[in-house]
């Protein structure tokens, strides 16, 4: 996906603003190497909407300790993000936000055999956890 | 790489994941934040903003895919240092092959 994305930027496709958003590839399920971590560390905001329950643990336990970090958002898969997890985020100083967001998570279907392309709409929430 | 070995391998892609997502309950297809949802982050985000009073100095958001999001994100807070991050290629794919084995047995 990112070297869709590199390419596009690329040859002129996409926003102007697109092109000061630095795109990086980086396995999420594994611990991460000292640099990427700290690299990671430095954002105040993350949104995570993969909804993979391993990759939102290896956020938590990996990146969130010691990051500037003060309001992360996770997908909250019809309804399933851990409790567990909400609870080691909580123990790290956060809140949830008063309620989940409902949220629009669009989807597209490309065959890649036809140029046919299928939008249409599926709903999901949003879980915020935030440091005020 | 032969292209009719790489139509099937693309085809064969989409069909599993499709399946999956299905299994999973989801949709079918690649999800993406849709531009109601993005201006739904960005008003609670400066609520927060205004609230809290800290800056925003970095946005990372992770499984990038399309990316409109971070692109919102960016248009507010041009000031901000913002990455997106994606799996590499196929890794979300073997994810979800791996819970479909997982429900299988």
């Amino acid at each position: 996906m990112i070297d869709v994305i590199q390419a596009k930027l690329r040859y002129g496709g996409g926003f102007e603003v697109l092109n000061h958003v630095e795109f990086k590839s980086i396995d999420l399920t594994k611990t991460f190497d000292l640099t990427t971590k700290s690299k990671l560390q430095q954002f105040v905001v993350i949104t995570n909407f993969i909804g993979n329950k391993n990759i939102d643990e290896n956020v938590i336990k990996n990146i969130l300790p010691e990051s500037k970090c003060r309001i992360i958002m996770f997908r909250n898969k019809s309804g399933r993000f851990s409790v567990i997890h909400t609870s080691w985020l909580m123990q790290m100083g956060f809140t949830k936000y008063e309620k989940d967001i409902m949220a629009s998570l669009e989807f597209k279907v490309n065959l890649h055999l036809s140029s046919e392309n299928f939008m249409s709409l599926t709903i999901d929430s949003i879980r915020m956890m935030i440091i005020a | 790489m032969p292209r009719r070995r790489r139509v099937s391998q693309l085809f064969l892609h989409t069909l599993f994941s499709n399946l999956l997502n299905f299994i999973e309950g989801n949709a079918i297809g690649i999800h993406y934040v849709s531009n109601e949802t993005a201006v739904r982050i960005i008003y609670l985000i400066q609520l927060l903003v205004e609230d809290c009073g800290f800056g925003i100095d970095g946005i990372l958001d992770l499984g990038v895919g399309s990316p409109y999001l971070i692109g919102a994100l960016k248009t507010i807070w041009n000031e901000s240092i913002a990455i997106g991050v994606d799996l590499p290629e196929g890794k979300l794919f073997y994810i979800k092959l791996e819970c479909l084995l997982y429900l299988l047995v």
